[in-house]
């Protein structure tokens, strides 16, 4: 957004503004009228300046467009390297505009208006020992004059054929019809090959070259002797605004004279043209005689004012300071609360108002590539916005083809086991766990007391009754007292039934409290069976039909789970088999422990089983275990039973298995070769 | 009103005091240590009771609210109500041991959950096959040749023998035996570092599981 | 209260046989009469975890209390009050204050943990493993003790490479991403192949678990075609 600066303040206000927001000193001045330009920001100026003129912008204003249009051909052709670096600014054409109208003024027959020191322009010179004591000329004049005594400007100022003030002046009044530039049309071009020096580039943006700025007040440049010319202005230019000169000429007015066009010297860009210019003898004459005022002006100027190197100044144009009082004595406000008062102060420093970075200069720095990147940070900006719907979802196809397929074909087989007589013997083989169970049982005294932990449900019950049904069966045997106990809460349930199924299949009489005691349920997993291990008595006094557990004939002796002449485990769950094993680690003599387990935790168990020294001293795992002990027993049971309808049902499961495994082993891979993708294998 | 902070490390507190109390009479021999800690094991498996009474009673609550949620949901809640109550009136009332609660054993309980045991057989073997549709990674075919083999070795063919397969001697039943043996034992070993690692941090207060 | 037994049972093996049924229908697709089985069936065992968690407190909490109040309740004032803020969390407004008992809980349960793991496992199966490679070990003969030894350095190689698949050490690569020392990996994917072995070790022994509970549904089902055939 474009905004003003005050002039006072120095701070930004809108662009509409009339007056500062901040010290409220007025923005525009009261006299300009509708077709006079309201000084605009000073940064979309230089942004206009620092745009190289192409052929599809309006042409400059003033005479440097009518320069242009007459030179026409060929100064376009001899200008084939102009100096892009700086184009003209158009603080400077106002300038240039601004005096140059006062020529074409003079040139359209006003000879009666004009003054004195306006005449000397002409090469009026009778009026030399005036221009000495001008006042300070033209910032831009003043800017470019201090080059006119350094080496490379001089020699430009040469080149172009123009003269200094005071050397036109002198040229003037040799001959006018022999005069072919006009004395400020050179300064003009010297004024802008002034802006053309390296550093230069970035051209005063902190300026705003307003009719305010472009006046003395922020000329930088020395004042110097040659200068002293302008200085007396005439009460009708004062009375100008120095914008509105700019702004009100006619095209017209700003070519310059018909008879100065003839005159202008074709390009110049090298030292070898230069060798071979022939200068004219008004040139000559002009030299000599302005050389001794020369060598007392520069004697006169300090080293400071004399030398205004590059260096000494800054990058926006910005010029030795020491200057400005010199300049401000012809200044005019224009604008604020000091509008018309002449040789104000400037309210803002010229440093600090140097300081702004160019801006338009680096927005030309965009290439197409940070464009197209810019482009694509927006899209990716408005895309996040914008809500994605979520991909529908896949739900899995049911299979319930397939699944019921393989029920009935287990069902099938399983029923056809069960209907057929056995077909296959149990397996005689006895294993070492076996062999170590019945070891265990064998060793049970007489009237022995059992802890019978039982955590289990009732979908496992089929196989561990099928488990234990001869290890118990031997137990009963030999008359054990057992003591239920169950970490599970259907585990209390499910010990009641298997010692029941149990005793009923082996024709046994075991009923409860005459047989066994059920303490029910101990809560708490690993916390409840150690609580259990070091005091049995006191944390379960009750059975589940609330009579007093340990009061009972032959529970008298039973004061900890030491006193108990065999522990047996039942569970099919591999982490209630780990916590049992671990919370009596040490608290129970392991060759009295037995685990009665379904199959699928025999793999965890097996470990506790083969260490050294044993941690549980035999294991009945799945159906095979019991069907071997009741093989070795001579007592059969339910794995007896259900062991023909067993194999035909596990050898049935492979084939389903290996079947469907080569089944969507195939389809899979015809997959993966549709999909490819990254796999192990 | 609650406190967070305060709450949290009190917590933090009590939940050191106690286990550094076990754990410190679980492994040394300090009589008042260790009565200390009876103490406490007795009183933590009644807390285990009473936080399984809580359980059960919010279970109940919820199912209390579901009953004004449409005709379906309070079709289930009063399942769940109708199972909750005969459950509490055969085994409150009749005993554990009593004939209908045994009937209720016998004839509800184990059907349902044998049944639902064959409903999960059935989808396993089916997921089994299904398993190297997906990708058959080395670890998928150990798994299934794992498997399959030990079915195949837990029965004796009838009327044939499979060369290295059949008895507990076999060569593949003894490899398997030590592989499996192996691996589960670097598991249980792993399990029991975890346990303690994540116990200690618990315990000094480095981890919060309850979230607090 | 007395039934009939074959009564009781017949009507009984009726029952089972049609909530058999009734769940293997949802190999078919699930239905609302399955829903409602399994909601009553979970509000039955709800029923008795109240029952069998009542047997527990009331001997050790309430009994004593109503054999002598006084005494009771100052020797169980402790546990009465952890139970009794514990009991508060099953009301969400007052459920802070619950977390009292529920620090000391898990406190106990934690160190009772770590005492079994540290003593009943760790301990025990580490020497285990290095077991078989003791030179004073007493071996009756030498094939013995060489089987042994090829036994043992399977298991401890097995041991040590199933530990190192769960060691999460990792180190950020140069190309990105962070990668495990290449010792590790190596060990690690034998390590993954033995957990393999073990899983369908358990996964076998499912199954066979499985296998046994279809074979008795499957004679409950036949066992009441035959009992329908006889009396028809």
């Amino acid at each position: 957004m474009e905004t003003q600066r005050c002039p006072l303040c120095g701070q930004p206000n809108p662009p509409q503004a009339e007056v500062c927001q901040y010290c409220q000193a007025r923005l525009r001045p009261l006299w300009a009228d509708s077709s006079s330009a309201p000084s605009s920001p000073p940064d979309n100026q230089v942004a206009k300046r620092s745009l190289p003129p192409e052929s599809g912008e309006p042409l400059p204003p003033g005479r440097l467009s009518g320069m242009r249009s007459q030179i026409g051909t060929e100064e376009s052709a001899q200008a084939e390297h102009p100096p892009q670096g700086v184009p003209p600014s158009k603080g400077t054409l106002e300038s240039e505009d601004w005096l140059e109208g006062l020529f074409s003024g003079s040139s359209e027959g006003q000879a009666e208006d004009i003054p004195a020191w306006l005449r000397s322009l002409r090469g009026d010179s009778a009026d030399k020992a005036e221009r000495v004591e001008e006042p300070p000329m033209h910032p831009l004049f003043s800017a470019s004059q201090p080059s006119v005594f350094s080496q490379a400007p001089q020699s430009k100022l040469e080149l172009e054929g123009v003269s200094p003030p005071g050397e036109g002046e002198i040229g003037s009044g040799i001959a006018q019809e022999e005069r072919p530039v006009p004395p400020f049309e050179g300064l003009d071009t010297f004024a802008l090959e002034g802006h053309s020096f390296p550093g230069e580039d970035k051209l005063d943006t902190s300026t705003p070259l307003t009719a305010k700025e472009a006046s003395p007040k922020s000329s930088p440049a020395a004042p110097s002797a040659e200068e002293d010319w302008m200085s007396e202005i005439p009460p009708w230019l004062e009375t100008l605004p120095g914008q509105e000169w700019v702004e009100e000429e006619s095209p017209e007015k700003a070519a310059p004279p018909e008879l100065l066009h003839a005159a202008v010297p074709p390009f110049i860009e090298t030292e070898e043209e230069l060798s071979e210019v022939e200068f004219p003898s008004w040139l000559d004459e002009a030299e000599r005689s302005i050389e001794p005022q020369l060598d007392t002006l520069i004697e006169s100027l300090s080293p400071q004012t004399t030398e205004p190197s590059m260096g000494e100044k800054t990058p926006e144009g910005g010029l030795p300071q020491a200057t400005a009082p010199f300049q401000e004595e012809a200044l005019i406000e224009i604008a604020g609360p000091l509008h018309g008062l002449r040789g104000v102060l400037p309210a803002e420093p010229l440093v600090a108002a140097q300081t702004r970075p160019p801006r338009p200069i680096a927005e030309l720095l965009v290439t197409e590539k940070q464009r197209a990147q810019a482009e694509l940070f927006l899209k990716l900006i408005e895309a996040e916005g914008k809500p994605i719907p979520p991909p529908p979802l896949k739900r899995a196809k049911p299979h319930s083809f397939w699944r019921i397929l393989i029920f009935l074909v287990l069902l099938t087989t399983a029923a056809v086991g069960l209907v057929i007589p056995p077909f296959a013997a149990t397996p005689q083989e006895l294993s070492v766990a076996v062999f170590d169970a019945m070891q265990a049982v064998g060793q049970l005294p007489g009237d022995a007391t059992v802890l019978l932990v039982v955590d289990m449900e009732g979908g496992n019950f089929a196989e561990i009754q099928a488990t234990t049904n001869a290890l118990l069966d031997q137990m009963m045997i030999k008359g054990a007292f057992f003591v239920l106990v169950s970490t599970h809460q259907e585990g209390v349930l499910q010990a009641d039934r298997l010692l029941r199924e149990v005793s009923r299949l082996n024709g046994h009489r075991y009923q409860p409290s005459s047989g066994w005691v059920n303490l029910g349920y101990l809560p708490g997993g690993a916390t409840g069976i150690q609580a259990l291990s070091e005091s049995l008595v006191e944390l379960l006094p009750y059975t589940v039909e609330g009579k007093a557990a340990w009061q009972q004939d032959r529970l008298k002796n039973i004061r900890s789970i030491s006193d108990f002449d065999l522990i047996l485990v039942i569970t099919e769950d591999s982490t209630r088999a780990r916590q049992w094993v671990e919370q009596l680690n040490g608290k129970y003599t392991a060759s009295k422990l037995l685990f009665a387990v379904s199959a699928q935790v025999e793999p965890v168990l097996r470990p506790y089983y083969e260490a050294n020294p044993r941690q549980v001293q035999s294991m009945l795992a799945g159906i095979r275990d019991g069907a071997i002990y009741e093989t070795q027993a001579a007592r059969p049971g339910w794995a007896t039973r259900f062991w023909s309808a067993y194999l035909i049902v596990v050898l049935t499961g492979i084939a389903l298995i290996t079947l469907g495994s080569l089944v969507y082993s195939i389809s899979g891979l015809g997959l993966q070769k549709s999909s490819p993708r990254e796999g192990n294998l | 009103m609650r406190q967070p902070f305060l709450s949290l490390s009190f917590s933090t507190l009590i939940t050191f005091l106690t286990g550094t109390v076990v754990l410190l009479g679980y492994f040394t021999d300090l009589p008042p240590l260790d009565g200390l800690r009876l103490r406490f094991l007795q009183w933590a498996v009644l807390l285990s009771a009473v936080a399984l009474l809580v359980g059960v009673l919010n279970l109940a609550r919820v199912h209390w609210s579901r009953f004004g949620e449409g005709i379906s949901k309070a079709l289930m809640s009063l399942a769940f109500f109708l199972g909750f109550f005969v459950a509490l009136l055969a085994g409150g009332l009749l005993g554990i041991q009593n004939t209908v609660t045994r009937a209720l054993v016998d004839f509800v309980i184990v059907p349902i959950e044998a049944s639902l045991f064959v409903v999960i057989l059935v989808v396993l073997i089916y997921a089994l096959t299904r398993m190297v549709r997906k990708q058959l990674s080395a670890f998928n075919f150990a798994f299934l040749a794992t498997v399959v083999l030990a079915l195949l070795g837990s029965v004796p063919l009838p009327a044939t023998q499979i060369p290295f397969f059949q008895g507990e001697d076999s060569p593949i039943s003894y490899a398997l035996r030590v592989l499996g043996t192996a691996g589960v034992r670097g598991l249980l070993i792993g399990i029991a570092l975890g346990s303690a690692v994540t116990g200690l941090r618990v315990l000094f207060g480095l981890d919060r599981p309850s979230g607090e | 209260m007395s039934l009939d037994f074959l009564t009781l049972d017949f009507f009984g093996s009726v029952l089972g046989v049609a909530l058999t049924l009734l769940v293997l229908s949802y190999l078919i697709r699930d239905h609302f009469l399955l829903r409602f089985l399994l909601y009553g069936y979970v509000g039955l065992m709800a029923g008795f975890a109240v029952v069998l968690a009542f047997n527990i407190l009331y001997p050790s909490l309430i009994l004593p209390i109503l054999a002598d109040p006084i005494g009771g309740i100052t020797q169980l004032a402790i546990p009465l009050a952890l139970c009794s803020l514990l009991f508060l969390k099953a009301f969400p407004r007052l459920s802070p204050l619950g977390n009292l008992s529920l620090a000391f809980l898990v406190g106990v349960g934690l160190a009772a943990l770590i005492g079994g793991a540290i003593q009943g496992t760790l301990i025990p199966q580490i020497r285990a493993t290095i077991q078989p490679f003791d030179i004073h070990r007493q071996a009756t003969a030498t094939e013995e003790r060489l089987s042994g030894l090829v036994q043992g350095l399977l298991i401890l190689l097995g041991t040590i490479t199933t530990l190192a698949y769960f060691h999460f050490g990792a180190r950020p690569q140069v190309r990105g991403g962070v990668r495990r020392a290449e010792w590790i990996e190596s060990l690690s994917r034998i390590g993954q192949l033995l957990i393999a072995i073990a899983l369908g070790l358990i996964f076998a022994g499912l199954l066979k678990a499985g296998f046994v509970a279809l074979i008795e549904r499957t004679q409950a089902l036949l066992q009441f075609v035959i009992t329908l055939q006889r009396g028809l």
